[in-house]
């Protein structure tokens, strides 16, 4: 059975249908959140918060939407809300500024690519993670974060940008 | 690096979310044929994107929760449960942090704590206006104004939480005060105020009415 199939289900309430979607989607959120926020005890939060918010919103859901889509514009915004009560300051997205301050010093240690992420800034981050993971399109991304299509396309390729110079060494590049 | 590499960055990074026209594409994939710089990022690129499409498979997920579970708590929660909420909330705010400084108190709090504060504040102290005034004590009656305000934003779709926890604080602060306040009261010698003596100022906050000076 397909999400939009169990969709339909949890809309005349069937808890089991409910437990499938969970137990297909919950890891992904999780990882979703913990790799956003950069801390696991939050994403579990996110993941009780998303599915709750999910039931709630059942009815909102139509069957052309593409499910993937909504649970994340639903998960996408809970980690919004819940950054924004850790940093309730907005802060701006660096852009190319400040770009390439954070080379390890031992420019030999390839980093991590989790650890690359969690150089990015947070906008920079949710815009990459709702596309690559979340599947959402430029203009849904845009939608939830209040940014227009090509400044969401901006800010995934400065993201992208960014992981490079942090996984691959300058002078590596310059050959 | 030039501008033509630079704009094929983008393109490179538009194929990989789908969102690449079949003429840009034509461009890119003649590019990425005579230039090993950007062939090396694409691939790169590639990797990553792969990466991060995959979900972390060391996560513990928490337990599935229960849609009963949920509608007693959401959609039928009863007054008495709405009102222990918001206790909880209030014992939350003021004694698991807001005393001792500790912001983080409000992070904490999990979404539904939120359902039983509104209905509380907003119904019980909806009032500030008609309120007997003369029986609160200016203090008091601005606590019991900023419990209507956090109510009220709190009843909102979008709760501005920056807001809250600047109102959230100066409540506590508030209190804190009326706490303090009080407790001085027990040290003090009501017959040796002075007109304009921080006692005074004091017992005017606390609403203790004005004796007549003595001489
Ligand atoms: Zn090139």
């Amino acid at each position: 059975m397909n999400d939009e199939e169990l969709m339909e289900l949890i809309q005349n309430d069937d808890e089991t249908a409910f437990r499938i979607l969970y137990a297909r989607w919950s890891r992904r959120i999780m990882s979703y959140a913990s790799r956003a926020l950069q801390d696991r005890r939050e994403a579990e939060d996110i993941v009780q918060e998303t599915f709750m918010a999910l039931f709630k919103s059942r009815k909102r859901y139509e069957a052309r939407d593409r499910f993937p889509s909504f649970l994340f514009t639903i998960a996408g915004n809970a980690v919004r809300s819940r950054f924004r009560i850790k940093r309730p300051i907005p802060v701006e997205d660096p852009g190319e500024f400040g770009e390439g301050l954070h080379y390890s010093q031992d420019i030999e240690a390839k980093l991590d690519m989790e650890e690359a992420l969690s150089q990015l800034s947070f906008e920079q981050r949710e815009a990459l993670l709702l596309a690559v993971m979340g599947g959402m399109n430029y203009r849904e991304i845009g939608v939830m974060t209040g940014s227009s299509e090509s400044a969401v396309a901006q800010r995934i390729c400065r993201a992208r940008r960014r992981l490079y110079d942090i996984m691959v060494p300058p002078e590596e590049v310059a050959k | 690096m030039n501008n033509i590499c630079r704009a094929m960055e983008m393109l490179v990074s538009v194929m990989l979310d789908g969102e690449i026209s079949s003429s840009e594409k034509e461009v890119l994939f003649l590019h990425l044929g005579e230039c090993s710089h950007c062939r090396r990022f694409y691939e790169e690129q590639r990797k990553y994107h792969e990466f991060l499409g995959r979900t972390q498979d060391d996560l513990d997920v928490p337990a599935c929760p229960s849609l009963s579970e949920q509608h007693a708590k959401i959609i039928r929660m009863p007054r008495y449960l709405q009102i222990g909420a918001a206790v909880i909330l209030l014992a939350l705010s003021f004694y698991g942090g807001f005393l001792s400084g500790d912001k983080k108190a409000l992070e904490r709090i999990p979404t539904y704590a939120r359902v039983g504060a509104p209905a509380v504040w907003a119904r019980n102290s909806s009032l500030p206006m008609e309120m007997d005034r003369k029986q609160l004590s200016p203090l008091q009656n601005l606590i019991s104004e900023y419990q209507f305000w956090i109510g009220n934003e709190l009843g909102r779709d979008e709760v501005n939480w920056q807001k809250v926890r600047t109102m959230l604080d100066t409540l506590g602060s508030l209190r804190t005060d009326l706490e303090l306040l009080s407790l001085q009261m027990g040290f003090m010698d009501g017959t040796l105020q002075k007109k304009d003596s921080p006692q005074n100022t004091w017992l005017q906050l606390l609403g203790v009415k004005k004796q007549e000076e003595s001489l």
